[in-house]
C-alpha cells in the first residue's frame, strides 16, 4: 500500500508541477462561471432554483470536458514511460506491476478531482451568493461533483487500457482521441439516428437500456433523472420516459466502467515488455 | 580474532533482520543457463556465473552481445526464455519482489524522471522501497552524501549536467544499500574525471556489494573489477581477471578474435 500511495503521490506532484493540475482547474472554473453565468437568465420563466439550473449546465460541460481531460493525462501513463525509459526504473523497484498502475491512477484521479471540486466548487458557491435561489441545489451540485469524478475515473481507465496495449504513444493519443469521439460524440448520434431512422425497430426500454450503457450518457442521466426540476429543464423527462433507471443503477455502470478497464489494464501490463 | 567473532555476531544478526544486504548468503548472485529469445535471435544463450559479496564483474562485449538483456532478465523485468537467476537466493521469476528488494539496477543510459528534482526523486524511491520517518531520511541523505548531490538537491533533473543525472541515476540505485547491484554502462558518455569518480565509488561500495558493471572500456575493467567476462553473441566466451584478459591484447582485437567463430558457428548452423 505505501507503494501504491508512494506513486500516486508523485504522479500528482509531477501534474502539478507541469501545470495540469491548474490548467484542468481553471478550465472548468472558467467555463463553469460562465455557464452559471450565462443560464442565470431563464429562471424568471421555469421555477426552480439557479443551483439547479447551473448542475444542468456543468451536467453537459462534464460530459465533453471531463473525459477528454482524463484522456490526455492517462494516454501517455504507460507508454510515455516505456519509451522514455524510465519504466525500467520503476519496475526496479520491489513494487508489483498492478501497483505501478494503481498508483498511477490515483494520482490522475486526484487531479481530476482536484479540478472538479475547486473548479465547480468555486462557480457553485458564485451561483449561491449572487442567487437568490436558496439551498434546494445543493445537494444536486454535491452529487455533480461526486459523479464528475467517477466520469474521469472512467476515461482514466480507459486512457490506461490504451496506454498499455499499444507500442507507439502516437498510437496511444489517437486511440484516446477516438475513445472521446465514439464515447461521447458519435454513439449519441449513432444512437438518435437508429431511433429516429428505423422508428419502431428498437423500443424506448431498448433505447434507454442502450444509452445508459455508455458511461458519458449514464452521467448525463444521473444528474438529469436524480432531480425533478433538472430533468425538466433539460427537457429528459419525455425522452426518458417511465423507464428511466434510478441513480444507484447509474452508479454501478460508471463503476464498472472504472473498474473493468482499470483491470484489464492491469492485467495488459502484467504481461507487456517494458 | 576479535574481529572475526565480531563479524560472524553481525553477520547473524544480519540475517535475523532480513535487510537488502542479505549478508546472510555466500553467493549473492547466482545466474544459470540464462536464456533468452527474441524471435529467431538467442540474445542471452545459457549465461551462467555466480558471485560472490566483494566481488565486481566487468561485463565486456561489443554492440548487440546481450549483456543489456542478461541484465534486465537479472533485474526481474525480462521474463527468461529458459534458465534461472538468484538475487541473494531469491529467484527472479518465483519471488521477483524479494529478489528485487536485494537489488540495485542503473538502465542503460540512466533514465531518470527528468521533471522531478534529486530531492524528490531520491525520497520517492525511499517510499516505493517502503522506508518511512527517519529512516527514509537516513538512507536519503547517506545516498545524497555519497554521490555529493548536495548543490543539485532541488534543481529539476532534466537541467542537471550529464555528470550529475548520473550520479542521480546511481544513487537511486544503492540508495537501500543492495546485496547485489547491476549498473549497465555507468560511465558511458562522462568525462574522465567524473568516469574516474564512479570508479571510485564502485570501489568503495565493493566491499559490501557484488557489483556487475557492463563496459567497452578495458581500462575500466582493469582498474575496478576483480573479474571479467566477455560475452558475444550472447554467450560467455570468456570468464577469467582482468589482468588476463588484458594479457591478450587490446580489447578490439580480443572480441574481434572472439566473435569471429561464434558468427562462422552460427552460419553453420
Ligand atoms: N525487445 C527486443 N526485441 C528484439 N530484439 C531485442 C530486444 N532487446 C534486445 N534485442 C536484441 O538482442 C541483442 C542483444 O541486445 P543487448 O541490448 O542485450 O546488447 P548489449 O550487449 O547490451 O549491447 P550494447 O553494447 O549496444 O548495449 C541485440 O541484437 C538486440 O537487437
Ligand atoms: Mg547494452
Amino acid at each position: 500500500m505505501t507503494a501504491v500511495l508512494a506513486i500516486a503521490c508523485k504522479e500528482l506532484r509531477t501534474s502539478l508541477r507541469n501545470r495540469w493540475v491548474i490548467a484542468a482547474t481553471l478550465l472548468l472554473m472558467g467555463l463553469a462561471l460562465a455557464l452559471a453565468w450565462l443560464g442565470s437568465a431563464p429562471v424568471g420563466e421555469v421555477k426552480v432554483d439557479r443551483l439547479t439550473v447551473t448542475v444542468v449546465s456543468l451536467t453537459s460541460l462534464s460530459v465533453f470536458l471531463i473525459p477528454l481531460v482524463a484522456l490526455l493525462i492517462s494516454y501517455d501513463a504507460v507508454v510515455g514511460e516505456v519509451a522514455r525509459g524510465t519504466m525500467l526504473l520503476m519496475l526496479a523497484y520491489p513494487v508489483e506491476r498492478w501497483q505501478v498502475v494503481a498508483g498511477k491512477f490515483l494520482g490522475h484521479l486526484a487531479v481530476i478531482a482536484i479540478a472538479a471540486v475547486v473548479g465547480y466548487g468555486v462557480a457553485g458557491g458564485a451561483v449561491y451568493l449572487a442567487g437568490a435561489g436558496g439551498t434546494a441545489g445543493i445537494p444536486a451540485f454535491a452529487w455533480l461533483i461526486a459523479s464528475t469524478v467517477l466520469l474521469g475515473a472512467c476515461f482514466v481507465a480507459l486512457g490506461y487500457l490504451a496506454s498499455t496495449l499499444v507500442r507507439e504513444r502516437a498510437t496511444a493519443a489517437g486511440v484516446a482521441l477516438g475513445i472521446w469521439l465514439v464515447m461521447v460524440v458519435v454513439y449519441d448520434l449513432a444512437l438518435l439516428g437508429v431511433l429516429v431512422g428505423a422508428e419502431g425497430v428498437i423500443s424506448q426500454q431498448a433505447f434507454s437500456l442502450l444509452l445508459m450503457l455508455n458511461p458519458a450518457d449514464a452521467f448525463r442521466m444521473f444528474n438529469l433523472v436524480g432531480s425533478e426540476s433538472a430533468s425538466m429543464i433539460a427537457g429528459m423527462a419525455g425522452a426518458a420516459g417511465g423507464a428511466a433507471p434510478t441513480r444507484g443503477v447509474l452508479a454501478a455502470v460508471l463503476l464498472a466502467w472504472a473498474v473493468v478497464p482499470l483491470g484489464l489494464a492491469m492485467l495488459a501490463f502484467r504481461r507487456r515488455d517494458v | 580474532m576479535v574481529r572475526r567473532a565480531l563479524h560472524k555476531l553481525l553477520r547473524a544478526l544480519m540475517f535475523l533482520s532480513h535487510d537488502a544486504g542479505c549478508r546472510h548468503v555466500e553467493a549473492v548472485l547466482e545466474v544459470e543457463a540464462l536464456t533468452k529469445r527474441f524471435d529467431r535471435l538467442v540474445a542471452a544463450d545459457r549465461v551462467t556465473f555466480s558471485l560472490a559479496r566483494g566481488e565486481v564483474l566487468g561485463f565486456l562485449g561489443p554492440n548487440g552481445a546481450g549483456k543489456s538483456t542478461t541484465m534486465r532478465m537479472i533485474a526481474g523485468f525480462l521474463p527468461p526464455t529458459s534458465g534461472t537467476a538468484r538475487v541473494c537466493g531469491h529467484d527472479v521469476v518465483t519471488a521477483p519482489i524479494a529478489a528485487r528488494r536485494a537489488l540495485g539496477y542503473l538502465p542503460e543510459g540512466a533514465p531518470l524522471y527528468g521533471e522531478m528534482t534529486p530531492a524528490g526523486l531520491l525520497d520517492f524511491v525511499a517510499r516505493a522501497r517502503g522506508f518511512r520517518g527517519a529512516a527514509k531520511a537516513s538512507r536519503v541523505s547517506r545516498a545524497v552524501e555519497r554521490l555529493e548531490l548536495e548543490r543539485v538537491l532541488h534543481q529539476p533533473i532534466d537541467t542537471l549536467s550529464k555528470g550529475f543525472r548520473r550520479r542521480v541515476g546511481l544513487a537511486q540505485a544503492i540508495l537501500h544499500e543492495p546485496g547485489v547491484l547491476i549498473l549497465d554502462e555507468p560511465t558511458d558518455g562522462l568525462d574522465p574525471n567524473q568516469k574516474r569518480q564512479v570508479r571510485a565509488l564502485l570501489r568503495e561500495l565493493s566491499a559490501n556489494t557484488a557489483i556487475v558493471v557492463s563496459t567497452h572500456i578495458l581500462e575500466e575493467v582493469e582498474a575496478v573489477c576483480s573479474r571479467a567476462i566477455v560475452i558475444a553473441g550472447g554467450r560467455v566466451v570468456v570468464d577469467s581477471t582482468p589482468s588476463e584478459l588484458a594479457a591478450r591484447g587490446p580489447l578490439d582485437e580480443v572480441f574481434h578474435a572472439l566473435t569471429r567463430p561464434s558468427e562462422a558457428a552460427a552460419a553453420e548452423a
